[in-house]
């Protein structure tokens, strides 16, 4: 298992060196290439999306174990793995801006310092998401019976907390066509990453939703993801806090 | 606790992954009494760029010394903590990682490169000599270039082969250049 496990990681890389300078030399070219390398560069941009989720992080254990006490329906999986990217370009387009634009000094270490630091964030929202699920448990314990509600606030909360810290790889993309003066394509290139993403997160959430259903015929089973889903939150948010 | 909950998630969660690619190469001499190991990183197109931008590197003759000192002192020797992200093995033992010396900087192709040198002790007689680079948080993913590295021995009649394979690391796979010595 750990061997594949590892394999699995070492082909992620592989794709991605190749990937990520692709992107880089399609930039390069752009001038030269125009409409054509804009699409080439969106498309490749997209793919890298959908193979760097794939790999650890991502918030993809943090939406499969909300999933497992939640998913209701396939649709919520997709739903929720999109508002994650959503969350996640924001983030990543207004911390690039703020560090091309606001911040004097090096690039290198206010990129690393600036990521570091929404980490933390995420840390502690993640934490919270996971208290409040907790304390929604305890609460539907108390009543005796469990009401499966899903109040629409939720899916927001989580995506926010997870979505948070800006992946560092869709801030590269950016920063990098800032520099080469392409600022169209390098935002919409980093909207195409983060669609990307989304869709491997989303089948994150798809895989736990089935998970559950498998796991909801026994009573007892449900019960016990039930209790799992916000310790497995909260566990990830400390994690990332410490 | 950081520990033990990385056991538990680190198949899932490991919250780095590759945004920084470099491919090695290596140049090995190896001599009676120690190994010299000349290692040159060559960082990808985009994180070269903003690096490249940092230093106000735009080609190689805008390298100046001054440059190369504050490279030194502000990025490169802080990696001492990683171990300059290399391992070595002879014989299936760690040997430890010197202190790098010959600390050099160019560009090629919009790509930055570091260059340094490495002297393990290494009392070379036979056996098998290891050497690979990674970062255990994979946070860079670095890849030996085959037709860039080159080993040579400095010693009468020693013989050697040499592959770059892989091997796991912790749920992880890296590549490792392996020396076998037989006189």
């Amino acid at each position: 298992m750990k061997e594949l496990y590892g394999e699995f990681l070492h082909h992620i890389n592989q794709y991605q060196r190749e990937l990520n300078s692709q992107i880089a030399s399609s930039f390069r070219g752009l001038d030269e290439q125009g409409l054509y390398g804009s699409l080439i560069i969106i498309a490749i941009a997209f793919i890298y999306g959908v193979i760097h989720a794939a790999g650890p992080g991502h918030g993809k254990a943090v939406v499969a174990s909300y999933f497992l006490s939640h998913g209701k329906k396939i649709s919520q999986a997709f739903k929720i793995g999109y508002l994650v990217s959503i969350v996640h370009t924001i983030a990543a387009l207004v911390l690039t801006f703020g560090i091309y634009y606001l911040i004097e000094g090096m690039f290198s270490q206010n990129f690393n310092k600036s990521v570091d630091m929404m980490y933390k964030v995420s840390g502690g929202l993640i934490v919270c998401v996971g208290i409040y699920l907790l304390y929604e448990l305890i609460k539907d314990f108390n009543k005796k019976e469990i009401i499966e509600q899903n109040s629409s606030k939720k899916p927001f909360a989580v995506a926010l907390s997870i979505g948070i810290v800006p992946c560092p790889g869709v801030m590269t993309v950016v920063l990098f066509a800032l520099m080469l003066g392409h600022l169209l394509v390098g935002i919409i290139a980093a909207i195409a990453m983060s669609i990307g993403m989304g869709l491997t997160i989303s089948v994150a959430g798809v895989i736990a939703t089935k998970g559950k259903h498998i796991a909801s015929k026994s009573d007892k089973v449900l019960k016990i993801l039930q209790i799992i889903s916000p310790i497995l939150v909260i566990s990830l948010g400390v994690f990332l806090l410490l | 606790m950081k520990r033990l909950l990385l056991f538990i998630f680190l198949p899932i969660i490991a919250i780095a992954h590759p945004h920084i690619f470099i491919d090695v190469a290596y140049d090995i001499k190896i001599k009676p009494n120690y190994t010299q190991i000349d290692i040159s990183w060559t960082l990808d197109e985009m994180n070269s760029q903003m690096l490249l931008f940092d230093f106000k590197i735009f080609s190689n003759k805008d390298i100046t010394q001054e440059k190369v000192d504050f490279i030194e002192r502000e990025y490169f020797s802080k990696l001492a903590q990683y171990n300059y992200f290399s391992f070595i093995s002879f014989n299936g033992k760690t040997v430890e990682i010197p202190p790098p010396t010959n600390f050099k900087v160019s560009v090629e192709n919009h790509r930055l490169s570091y260059h340094f040198t490495i002297k393990p002790k290494i009392e070379a007689t036979q056996g098998e000599l290891k050497i690979g680079s990674f970062d255990a948080e994979n946070f860079l993913a670095f890849d030996i270039v085959h037709d860039k590295t080159n080993v040579t021995a400095a010693i009468e009649n020693l013989q050697i082969d040499t592959e770059i394979t892989y091997e796991n690391k912790d749920y992880y796979v890296v590549d490792v250049l392996i020396i076998r010595m037989h006189s």
